[in-house]
């Protein structure tokens, strides 16, 4: 008898739709896998059979034969376990398949006949959903990300045992379901059958964003403004200074003065750490903007992504939020350089054997360096760095790489006095209020135009377009250029950068006041490449 | 005479004394190609043979038996007889590159380094050598130096350069690039003594600095910063001092190499100027051997918290000068007036001894002039302030607003202005000091 079940495979952060067909015949017994597959994928005819046998199904020996369809693309991955045990099933009469052509399945099955939670449920998912599935049946442990996607039922189970039972309609006990539906409650929650609380889900959902703030950074004005004007015009920002000086701390709580995800950028976001298996346990969707922090050992294929499956790298892992590139001298040249297309492009594409992937990288760069390689310089009397040493140590950051950065700033070191003293710093949430409403004067300005909705992302056009500059503040600049030796590269910079700082104002132009600012965060420039001389 | 080397005809003439002063000092030149042999074991040769010459008739065998070499010396001394040849090839073309050879016979030798101990044998000079009727000083310091000390070596190197006094140092960075960059700048004389040959310019950094002393840029460009220094006849850029070694024009820059050299750097300047040092550096080594010479030696005071001025205040407590402006040292070398010098056409002399005047000091009555201070009266009151704190050493903003409780742009935007006035410098991303004078 024939059976025929669907489901979805994984490619890049998309899926396509799939379905599996079974066939059981008599003949030699045997359980025969065809349609392009991984090893992974073909083991699962052993999983399928013994978990069916353990779930005190008995099916008849006889010859079964499945096969994926479309055959031509290569399947991968666990996620298929679960389609085969249906399909078999519904081949053996154990159900009837015509009740599940609006049913999706997947899921990964152990030989106990347990269903285990798999990567990617987000994207299959929403894959399924737009191939006009109303129903998935899920791993229990995915059940809540699947039901991120609006409007489709969910049936999350625990084992072959229960799916088989409800399937027959006869109990429903080791499954959930659940309505595809907007709320972000947490799998606990639902399992203790807590009623939905508005008011709670939003307390917690505030502890879960603010776990780290900006009021617990005291001092470093200077850094915290400049984080501040990167994060309104979404520039790319370079803190450097002596080691100590709360760099990784102010990158590290970027994030929270970032505008809150719309539920749109959190799926996006959510599918990507999806199919990275990165979600967290005990919530759907991420929520919080990514802050990803790669070590300096960072290999070029982890990082702008790749590997066998062409997956997502760091970059990819960090869009919506922010890439905080410690030690940046440090970094191998080639992972740097891998950075250039996506800092221009806002999307990586991974090309590997299997295929060619776009993912998105649409992240804040934001790099942290010493000036030297004990980390004190410029304090001369701490360093002990030679003027050559000083010199090896700058010439490893690569200059394209640093043209696509607009805003520099440079820490101060910070004293005893400064740590302990009890200072109301503003919390991020002040910030945040003030980041969104930048923000909205930018979305204003760029609504018709393609591509471009911030500042920081202005190209050369936009850029002569939105930063018109008067007579006075001409003047200025051209001051600026006789005294300071600047490139016209950088000059579009401290443009953009001033564009910014004036929206901050409420300011419709720019003028000599922002400018100074907006020169002043981009004269490390001068100090990377000058010539040391006396 | 040995015959296997030939002896341009223009050059035996006038006759006799000629040659032989030229066999001398390429004799001269051979022992100090010698391996193993220093000024000191080519002294002795010399003294055994009654001369250079005479001391390569000498064979090795007689001077190991009499004690004077040692084996590896002998060796080395058999070897340099076996390449005169080839040596006297080098030391043509060393001569023909414009590089002066100047050996302890020579009546231009430097009066200065005859009475120290082991004087060099042979001087390679790029350039020239200091000027025997007029006063030198000798500024060293730490490589790794604050950017006081960069701005105090300029100042006090300027201010004696401008005075008629030349300035001695070893091409080094930090203190002593500064103070050769101080007298250049005032268009004056500066002389380096290198550690490595006089064709190495070590280290490569002060290119610019070599090249104006050693001269000669023959379509090496760059010729406003010669200053008018250029020569009528050939449209050569004369050199504005010059470039001193002991060592082979080729040999490398060795450390051993430059704790020789010290001793010429202390020997060349009537005094010894010290301006920063950490406690245990190659500067007391400097200082002991102008002491050993009978030098006086000044020192810049330092403050008691910074190792960089704990050296210097070392020498203070051992009974060094403080050297807290130029007149210390003018005062010190009996000048009164302004010396004329004929290598650089400066017309402005007076009115660079009479300095002062115009810079009226605004926030340091009394104290040093080092920076930049035109325009200053004109500057807002706030300008004012922020001018006040600053110095050579860089500030940060954030420390700049903090002290005048001004927002971060504002100050920024102040000390923008400031920077485009030339009186303070950015330095890093966001440091800020006072512009050197």
């Amino acid at each position: 008898m024939f059976a025929k079940i669907n489901t979805a495979g994984l490619f890049g952060i998309g899926g396509f739709a799939a379905e599996v067909e079974a066939d059981v015949q008599n003949g030699l017994p045997g359980f025969y896998l065809t349609g392009a597959m991984s090893t992974e994928t073909r083991e699962a005819q052993h999983r399928v059979w013994n978990a069916l046998k353990n779930s005190g199904i008995h099916p008849e020996p006889k010859k079964i034969t499945v096969n994926f369809s479309p055959a031509s693309v290569r399947k991968e991955g666990t996620a298929y376990d679960l389609p085969i045990a249906a399909a078999v099933l519904a081949a053996m009469g154990y159900i009837d398949y015509k009740a599940l052509f609006d049913t999706g399945f997947f899921g990964e099955i152990g030989l106990d006949g347990s269903i285990k939670k798999i990567r990617g449920a987000l994207p299959m998912t929403f894959t399924l959903k737009s191939n006009s599935i109303k129903r998935v049946v899920v791993p229990y442990d995915n059940a809540f990300e699947a039901a991120l996607c609006e409007s489709i039922e969910v049936i999350g189970c625990r084992d072959l045992t229960a799916l088989l039972k409800y399937l027959r309609k006869e109990e429903s006990d080791g499954i959930v379901t659940l309505r595809g539906e907007s709320s972000n409650r947490s799998l606990r929650d639902v399992a203790a059958d807590k009623p939905y609380d508005a008011g709670a889900e939003e307390k917690e959902r505030e502890a879960h964003l603010c776990d780290v703030d900006f009021s617990e950074v005291h001092g470093q004005k200077y850094l915290k403004r400049a984080a501040e004007i990167a994060v309104s015009g979404c520039h790319n920002l370079l803190l450097s200074g002596p080691a100590g000086t709360g760099k990784t701390m102010i990158a590290k709580r970027m994030p929270t003065i970032m505008p809150e995800l719309t539920r749109e950028e959190d799926i996006e976001i959510s599918k990507v750490y999806s199919i990275c298996g990165l979600l967290p346990d005990d919530r759907p969707l991420l929520s919080k903007r990514p802050f990803r922090s790669p070590h300096h050992g960072v290999s070029e294929a982890s990082f702008a992504g790749g590997g066998m499956n062409a997956m997502p790298g760091e970059i990819t892992l960090a869009s919506g939020g922010i890439l905080f590139l410690d030690e940046l001298p440090l970094f191998r040249r080639e992972v740097l350089e891998s950075l250039r297309q996506p800092l221009e492009d806002r999307t990586v594409t991974v090309t590997r054997m299997k295929g060619s992937c776009t993912y998105p990288a649409d992240f804040i760069l934001v790099a942290a360096m010493n000036n030297c390689a004990c980390g004190q310089y410029p304090d001369k009397r701490k360093c002990t760095c030679t003027r050559g040493q000083i010199k090896a140590y700058m010439g490893r950051l690569s200059r394209p790489l640093l043209e696509r950065i607009d805003i520099c700033a440079e820490a101060v070191p910070v004293t005893l006095k400064e740590l302990s003293e009890e200072r109301n710093a503003e919390s991020s949430a002040d910030i945040r209020r003030r980041v969104i409403a930048t923000r909205r004067i930018q979305e204003e300005r760029f609504k018709n135009i393609d591509g471009v909705s911030f500042n920081g992302r202005m190209g050369i056009k936009e850029t002569e377009k939105f930063c018109v500059l008067g007579k006075a503040e001409k003047e200025y600049i051209s001051e600026v250029f006789k005294v300071k030796n600047i490139s016209g590269r950088t000059y579009h910079k401290i443009l953009k950068t001033a564009r910014t700082i004036a929206d901050m104002d409420g300011c419709e132009n720019i003028g000599v006041r922002q400018l100074s600012e907006a020169v002043g965060l981009r004269s490390i420039e001068d100090a990377l490449f000058r010539k040391i001389e006396v | 005479m040995k015959a296997n080397y030939k002896v341009p005809q223009s050059e035996l003439d006038p006759p006799a004394k000629a040659i032989d002063a030229d066999i001398e000092r390429f004799s001269c030149f051979m022992l100090t190609c010698c391996s193993g042999m220093g000024p000191k074991s080519i002294e002795k040769v010399k003294r055994y043979a009654g001369g250079y010459y005479q001391a390569l008739q000498v064979s090795a065998e007689v001077l190991l038996k009499e004690g004077i070499l040692s084996k590896r010396q002998a060796d080395g001394f058999n070897d340099i007889k076996r390449r005169e040849k080839e040596l006297y090839d080098d030391y043509r073309g060393f001569l023909s590159e414009g590089i002066r050879i100047v050996s302890i016979d020579d009546e231009d030798y430097p009066r200065r380094l005859k009475n120290i101990d082991a004087p060099p044998p042979v001087l390679y000079v790029k350039g020239r050598l200091p000027d025997e009727e007029r006063p030198t000083a000798s500024v060293i310091g730490a490589r790794s130096c604050s950017d006081y000390g960069i701005a105090a070596a300029e100042y006090f190197a300027g201010e004696l350069a401008a005075c008629g006094v030349q300035i001695i140092s070893g091409l080094a960075y930090g203190i002593d690039a500064a103070a050769a960059s101080g007298a250049l700048k005032k268009g004056r004389e500066s002389y380096a003594v290198l550690g490595s040959g006089v064709n190495v310019c070590y280290p490569k950094e002060n290119y610019s600095l070599y090249r104006k002393m050693a001269g000669d840029l023959r379509g090496c460009g760059d010729y406003r910063s010669a200053q008018g220094c250029i020569s009528a006849d050939t449209g050569n850029v004369l050199p504005q001092g010059g470039i001193i070694s002991e060592f082979h024009p080729r040999a490398e820059a060795l450390s051993k190499h430059f704790v020789m050299r010290n001793r010429i750097i202390a020997g060349l300047g009537d005094v010894l100027l010290v301006i920063e040092a950490r406690e245990k550096s190659g500067t007391s080594i400097t200082v002991n051997y102008a002491l050993e010479q009978g030098k006086d030696v000044f020192a810049l005071p330092g403050r008691i918290t910074d190792p960089l001025g704990r050296g210097c205040n070392k020498l203070l407590k051992d009974g060094a000068i403080p050297l807290t402006e130029p007149e210390d040292v003018l005062f010190y070398l009996g000048i009164d007036k302004v010396w004329n010098t004929t290598a650089c056409n400066n017309n402005d002399d007076v009115e660079l001894y009479n300095k002062n005047t115009d810079a009226a000091l605004y926030d340091n009555k009394g104290s040093a002039n080092i920076y930049n201070n035109k325009g200053i009266s004109e500057l807002s009151d706030m300008e004012k302030a922020i001018l006040s704190l600053l110095s050579a050493e860089p500030e940060h903003i954030e420390a700049v607003s903090e002290k005048c409780c001004l927002e971060l742009s504002e100050a920024g935007f102040i000390l923008s202005n400031l920077e485009l006035k030339g009186l303070i410098e950015a330095c890093g991303g966001a440091y800020w000091k006072r512009a050197n004078n």
